[in-house]
């Protein structure tokens, strides 16, 4: 296993006005470099973001998420449960398909200054079967994130600890980063040491199939599982 | 459409969050309502509701007695105090850039069914009672040397020239208590909470409507006297948008 570093940026507003147009290079430079490094949005299952808007659940279309940092010295507590029912078609018990499974998010965020926000991230998920099926769970990728939250106001500049009312008007922005731990196990066994069945049929197919085309398609399943964003711009304004 | 509906709801949430929190901690900046009306070098303190956010009357009588000191900021920089009558409405001559103007309003009492100027102990079931004191300060012309306060009480001070701005632009505002940024002081405009001065004694606040400007702040802190629990101070800060 190795440290990933996943990428995708996002550009939101959270006014329910239209957003006014910006003319400004700086902005305009980090609105092209954050599309310019942007990797394609392939979420699958729930994935960590900045802010609780930007925690998403299984199959849920990417979202972005608020560009407010944590206040200075306060910190943030967070727990989410995805739970994904599944449809089964065999009523056969002989073959039991996939029941249900759960997405656990523990996070935990400190406000280190105004402009500087500090994230942690444990994920947790179990995927159960129907009985006789296959059950797994345990821990998946930590992440670590880091926030740095900047304002618009006659020039860019990093988030005062203090603001007004009138100042919540400005545009926001906010640069973050971090890595994924490799804590999860991609091999994991149930109490049996038996491994995924899906696992490997998806092995089976990566080394007997001879069409080109189902290799493909067995490839592009893979990006699906594995990004997420952790890293890009944010920005909101009234 | 669910992520915009997320994302509105926690912006709605922050901002309701410190509009209360602001609005709470203000409470008292709509109690008094002063300004100063100019005329030539002639300047008059009235009392009302003429820039008021609430109703009531348009100018309300008070005590000249209680006006303390007015003083003067000169073209060239200097302040010096004014003489003025004790006859209402108290008047000031000058040719000044600013002017200010102290207030003591003396002892408060508030009982389930009104609030008196009495002392708490001259009051019968008074449930708590202060001292105001106010002060306010009207800008006429622009002097860098008016970005520092004239005064060792509590004031509210332009950092830039709030005469050059125009409606939807922000004006920094510095809080001073005896020549001191104060922080944490309660700040509104047309008495409308706009928040709390940070560490520096600082807020911006923003210039909505045109003509004349009425900018306040208060804070309070409690004093060891049988006749109030706290002392109350209210500055505000008057000046007319050119453009």
């Amino acid at each position: 296993m190795r440290t990933r570093i996943r990428c995708l940026s996002a550009l939101s507003s959270t006014s329910p006005v239209p957003p006014k147009r910006v003319r400004s290079p700086p902005l305009c430079a980090a609105a092209l470099f954050s599309a310019m490094i942007s990797s394609p949005a392939f979420a699958h299952h729930g994935v960590a973001g900045v802010g609780a808007a930007g925690l998403q659940g299984p199959g849920a279309p990417i979202e972005s998420a608020t560009s407010a940092n944590l206040p200075a010295g306060k910190a943030f507590a967070y727990l989410k449960l995805d739970h994904a029912k599944y449809r089964t078609f065999d009523p056969d018990p002989a073959n039991p398909e996939s029941d249900y499974a759960n997405f656990w998010i523990a996070g935990l965020g400190y406000g280190v200054t105004s402009w500087l926000s500090a994230y942690l991230f444990v994920p947790y998920n179990s995927k159960i079967d129907e009985p006789g099926g296959f059950n797994t769970n345990g821990l998946a990728d930590i992440s670590v994130f880091g926030q740095v939250g900047f304002k618009f106001d006659k020039g860019l500049r990093l988030t005062p600890e203090t603001e007004s009312l009138d100042d919540l008007e400005d545009w926001r922005f906010t640069v973050f980063g971090g890595v994924s731990l490799p804590t999860g196990n991609p091999n994991i066994r149930d109490l049996n040491g038996n491994i995924d069945p899906s696992r490997l049929r998806q092995a089976f197919i990566l080394d007997r199939c001879d069409s080109d085309e189902a290799i493909r398609a067995a490839l592009d399943f893979q990006p699906r599982t594995l990004s997420s964003p952790l890293s890009g711009v944010r920005v909101r304004g009234r | 459409m669910q992520s915009q509906a997320r994302a509105s709801f926690a912006r709605s949430k922050t901002y309701w969050l410190a509009y209360a929190a602001v609005t709470f901690a203000s409470a008292p900046l709509c109690a008094h309502d002063y300004w100063i009306e100019r005329s030539g070098d002639s300047y008059t303190l009235y009392q009302g509701h003429v820039y008021s956010s609430h109703k009531g009357e348009e100018r309300v009588p008070y005590d000249p007695v209680l006006v303390k000191r007015a003083a003067c900021a000169r073209d060239d920089g200097a302040v010096a105090s004014l003489e003025f009558s004790r006859a209402y409405p108290v008047r000031v001559s000058g040719r000044c850039a600013a002017v200010l103007m102290e207030i003591d309003s003396g002892y408060w009492s508030q009982t389930f069914s009104e609030t008196v100027q009495k002392p708490k102990t001259e009051v019968r079931g008074a449930l708590r009672g202060w001292r105001a004191e106010e002060s306010i300060k009207r800008i006429d012309a622009w002097d860098p040397r008016l970005a520092k306060p004239l005064s060792m009480g509590f004031e509210l001070v332009p950092l830039e020239d709030p005469l050059a701005l125009k409606p939807g632009d922000k004006l920094r505002v510095l809080v001073t208590w005896r020549g001191q940024p104060k922080s944490g002081v309660a700040v509104a405009y047309a008495g409308d909470a706009r928040g709390v001065t940070g560490r520096d004694g600082e807020i911006n606040v923003r210039l909505r409507r045109p003509g004349v400007q009425v900018l306040s702040a208060s804070f309070d802190e409690p004093i060891e006297d049988p006749n109030a629990d706290k002392v109350v101070r209210g500055t505000i800060l008057q000046f007319e948008m050119k453009k």
